[in-house]
């Protein structure tokens, strides 16, 4: 058939036999669709996809594109073959899942960046890889990623990806929380820093910076204003900045234990029209311009910097290290 | 002094022709800002940034102080950069 009758076609079979089937539950049961609890139902259930497809450079025909098997005996079904009149196209394609970021799903071997979290939190970044004076790995996130602000005990599972990103204790373990610096409600802070295990068997690559080349080592001590800098985080992915301010004093964060303050703080904006992080990006490690470790993004706000939008606030790398008692893997 | 935005201060700063501060001016200036703004409410965060060539102190505020509050363009000199920066929070996903 020409488009025209195609696109004809398909707008009718649309009204005459989707649109109905939609608008009725009890006809999408005597489908047979089979029961599930109540939160487990779509709002829109899946039925069949109506297009167009070629069947030469000239011809065209209906493409029926089939979402649930239920649906290859119904009469809607049979009703739409027998319009077409031997001019369809059908494929059954089952359930179509939007696809997520890539480091917000699963990542074998693990990578700097992916989607992280104690099993009780949303979702934080896998920092980097440190190396303990015994010279076992670790993973390197903020405390309030891998040991829930203070609440996680030694031994806890932390999964990838974070549960915000349907991971689960049960199949997506892949180390344990092993050592944390508290968060300190009544003085001052000077990182936000914890560390898991790796668990055997469990692949990793401690010097990939996804979308940014490769991780060369640990940065000087001291980072000046007006310093390049870089991240690769869980929500906003590879993000470019600038240094603000450096040995920021007294800066209050708000957590779900109460504000905590913060000594010896670096302050960053982002490059161009976007901000350096958003919610999700705790716990990335920030590289200078040479891609070597320089800090520990842990918090940031809406407001500020020259672009307006917000700021973000990390540890110096040295001094999370140092604390810590371990040293970059890389 | 009225507020001016940090892009303001920039401005305002290279255009007076600053001397040029180093960076233990400038710490030495961060330390009398601290105790001299120790009752101001609004402060979160004090440090060290840069203007043109010279460091200076970097006031964050949480919000714009109330009226009659005053907070000193430099210190010994030393130049003062005031920025609102709202609340700052953790940066995990929201939610628990």
């Amino acid at each position: 058939m020409d488009i025209d009758s195609a696109r004809e076609l398909k707008a009718q079979l649309i009204r005459k036999h989707l649109q109905p089937l939609l608008a009725s539950k009890a006809k999408m049961s005597a489908l047979g669709i089979p029961a599930r609890a109540v939160a487990e139902l779509d709002d829109v259930p899946r039925t069949m996809a109506l297009g167009i497809a070629r069947k030469n450079k000239s011809d065209f025909r209906l493409a029926v594109r089939i979402q649930s098997r239920a649906l290859e005996q119904s009469p809607q079904f049979e009703a739409i073959r027998k319009s077409a009149k031997g001019e369809a196209d059908v494929q059954y394609i089952g359930r179509i899942v939007k696809r997520a970021p890539w480091n917000q799903s699963r990542k074998r071997p693990l990578l700097i960046g992916v989607s992280i979290g104690h099993f009780r939190i949303t979702a934080g970044t896998l920092g980097c890889f440190v190396k303990m004076r015994d010279g076992s790995a670790r993973i390197l996130s903020n405390n309030h990623v891998l040991a829930d602000e203070n609440s996680g005990k030694k031994g806890d599972a932390v999964i990838q990806p974070g549960r915000f990103d349907g991971g689960k204790k049960t199949k997506d373990t892949i180390g344990a929380l092993d050592k944390f610096v508290k968060l300190n409600p009544h003085g001052a802070n000077f990182v936000d820093a914890a560390l898991s295990t790796i668990k055997k068997g469990v692949q990793f690559d401690a010097k990939t910076l996804h979308g940014l080349g490769q991780l060369k080592g640990v940065g000087p001590d001291f980072l000046d204003a007006g310093d390049e800098v870089a991240k690769v985080g869980r929500t906003t992915d590879v993000t470019h900045g600038r240094v603000t301010a450096f040995e920021l004093d007294n800066v209050v964060v708000a957590y779900d234990i109460g504000n905590l303050r913060f000594d010896n703080q670096i302050e960053i904006e982002g490059a161009g029209t976007g901000p350096f992080s958003r919610g999700g990006d705790s716990g990335s490690l920030i590289v200078d311009a040479d891609f070597r470790a320089v800090a520990l993004l842990f918090a940031g706000g809406e407001q500020g910097g020259t672009n307006g939008q917000g700021l973000t606030f990390a540890n110096p790398i040295h001094a999370v290290f140092e604390v810590l008692g371990v040293d970059l893997l890389s | 002094m009225p507020f001016l935005k940090f892009s303001e201060w920039i401005c305002y700063h290279e255009a007076m022709k600053q001397p040029i501060f180093t960076i233990e001016a400038a710490r030495a200036a961060k330390n009398k800002v601290m105790e001299l703004i120790s009752g101001v409410g609004q402060v979160n965060g004090v440090g060290i940034t840069r203007v043109g060539d010279s460091y200076a102190v970097k006031i964050n505020l949480s919000e714009q102080p109330a009226g009659g509050v005053e907070l000193p363009p430099e210190m010994d000199g030393v130049p003062i950069v005031v920025e609102v920066v709202g609340k700052i929070s953790k940066r995990p996903l929201p939610g628990k």
